[in-house]
């Protein structure tokens, strides 16, 4: 088992240095730093960027924008898709309106988000309407494989209802929910940085973005994705951290 | 005290499983039902505690009896231990008087020795063997507040060894606790080993073609004595 995740890690580790060398070797085919600068350019210019007075400034607001987005999905997915696996009628109420989040265009969504909403929340509308339908679903497919022989159990012991709900399915959906916020962060981090770079909110990752690329500053423009990329990354391991603390028991 | 069930009928999809179908359980025994597969035996289990409703006939002495319930397979809840499957059941008001965390998790602690699981008391069911897992739901079964215990195969697909443990442990637990017990099975020896009575049924539409009533103590019972041997030969004769 350890010397597994060893060469995985060892495998991930070449892997990584492999698309170094793809891009190194781009990068001098090139031959120009406004086309695609080099990786220890970019390195240098990702430096200067975490220097910056308005670092901290932009990725906060970023984050911010993010957590306001997820922490409204999560309520309302968690909840209604607990009230939908419980209810079918909600179910069904439901059915056509995530169906609908899911298969509209983000990029129609910001759209009219455009219209409808202040260049600062934007990105959070973009945020929620990204992140709830994946949680809903996930939280509503665990309420599907649900062991209904362990309801049963717990009905026959005279359980009430709370304890049920407490004790019995919010345990048993929990590997979904976080499967769920999983990947709704993972998208919705993405959708979040598209919404900024059409809000053009005050600061924000995407505003940023987006004027590096107006102005040709190919190597800022990497830098803030690799930084994208590392809060992502960042948020997608405290949620697996997490689930290891929760999910004991498998 | 005894429990009556009169004239129970019942059908499922226009297949007749009890018709006229007549039982008497006598309180503080274990009555162990045999009868061939597909008769009812899990359905009249379903009648008893109320899972299922027959379609005419009356249940009598039944009524405001609380019952346990101990399944074909566990049902242990995966992401509590032990000790919290065991609380699980146990209730957290008593007398109008709150139970404490601690007198749930010492009286939990006292069902987890009794099945000899002290060491595991925080293990996870998935840590567990099935037999194990099976010992958990036998000490969840007497640690509920009920008047009857129903068992429903309980012990199927568990190997002989494990089975006599098994039996071991539940009569242990049994003769510190004489709930009224209603044992589904379909080994013999099962019903010889722990049954105050057996109840043979026949084919559905069910009627019992057998009642065995067994005396003596529970531990001293011997399997292979002529008088035992000669009820099974019975039985089998029978099924």
């Amino acid at each position: 088992m350890r010397n597994s995740s060893k060469k995985n890690t060892l495998t991930g580790f070449i892997s990584v240095l492999v698309m170094l060398a793809i891009w190194k070797v781009l990068s001098l085919y090139f031959k120009s730093g406004f086309i695609l600068p080099s990786p220890e350019d970019t390195l240098i210019s990702t430096v200067k960027v975490i220097c910056t007075a308005e670092f901290l400034k932009i990725i906060g607001a970023t984050i911010l924008r993010g957590l306001i987005g997820f922490v409204i999905a999560a309520i309302l997915g968690v909840g209604l898709g607990i009230l939908a696996g419980m209810h079918d009628s909600l179910a069904a109420w439901m059915k056509p309106i995530v169906v609908t989040f899911r298969a509209t265009p983000v990029v129609a969504i910001i759209l009219l988000a455009l219209i409808w909403f202040t260049p600062n929340t934007v990105p959070v509308f973009i945020a929620f309407l990204t992140m709830f339908p994946l949680i809903y679903i996930n939280v509503t497919d665990g309420f599907n494989s649900m062991d209904a022989s362990l309801v049963e159990m717990a009905k026959f012991y005279g359980a009430s209802g709370k304890k049920i709900v407490t004790e019995v399915y919010i345990p048993s959906i929990i590997p979904f929910i976080i499967s769920g916020i999983s990947s709704a962060t993972g998208i919705g981090w993405r959708a979040i940085i598209v919404g900024e770079v059409l809000a053009q909110p005050t600061y924000g990752i995407g505003t940023v973005m987006q004027s590096a690329q107006t102005f040709l500053n190919v190597d800022i423009l990497i830098a803030w994705t690799l930084i994208a990329v590392l809060l992502s990354s960042g948020f997608e391991a405290i949620i697996r951290w997490e689930e290891r603390r929760i999910v004991t028991w498998k | 005290m005894s429990l009556n069930l009169k004239n129970i009928c019942k059908s499922f999809n226009g297949k007749q499983i009890y018709d006229n179908f007549c039982m008497d359980i006598t309180e503080g025994t274990i009555s162990c039902i045999l009868g061939p597969s597909g008769c009812g035996k899990t359905t009249l289990l379903n009648i008893i505690c109320g899972i299922i409703a027959p379609d005419s006939g009356t249940l009598e002495g039944f009524a405001n009896k609380k019952f346990s319930y101990i399944f074909q397979e566990p049902r242990l809840l995966p992401w509590k231990s032990v000790r919290e499957n065991i609380e699980f059941v146990l209730d957290s008001v008593n007398n109008g008087e709150k139970v404490s965390a601690r007198q749930r998790k010492k009286e939990a602690d006292k069902l987890i020795k009794r099945v000899e699981l002290e060491e595991f008391a925080n293990y996870y069911p998935s840590q567990l063997s099935g037999g194990m897992k099976q010992r958990v739901s036998i000490a969840r079964a007497f640690a509920a507040t009920s008047d009857i215990i129903l068992m429903d195969e309980p012990l199927n697909g568990l190997d002989i060894n494990l089975k006599h443990g098994m039996l071991k442990w539940f009569s242990q637990l049994w003769q510190q606790d004489k709930r009224t017990v209603i044992f589904v099975t379909h080994d013999i020896d099962d019903a010889l080993i722990l049954g105050s009575d057996i109840y043979l049924l026949s084919k559905a539409p069910a009627q019992i073609t057998m009642h065995q009533k067994i005396t003596g103590p529970i531990q001293e019972r011997n399997i292979e004595s002529s008088e035992v041997a000669a009820i099974k030969k019975q039985i089998q004769n029978l099924l």
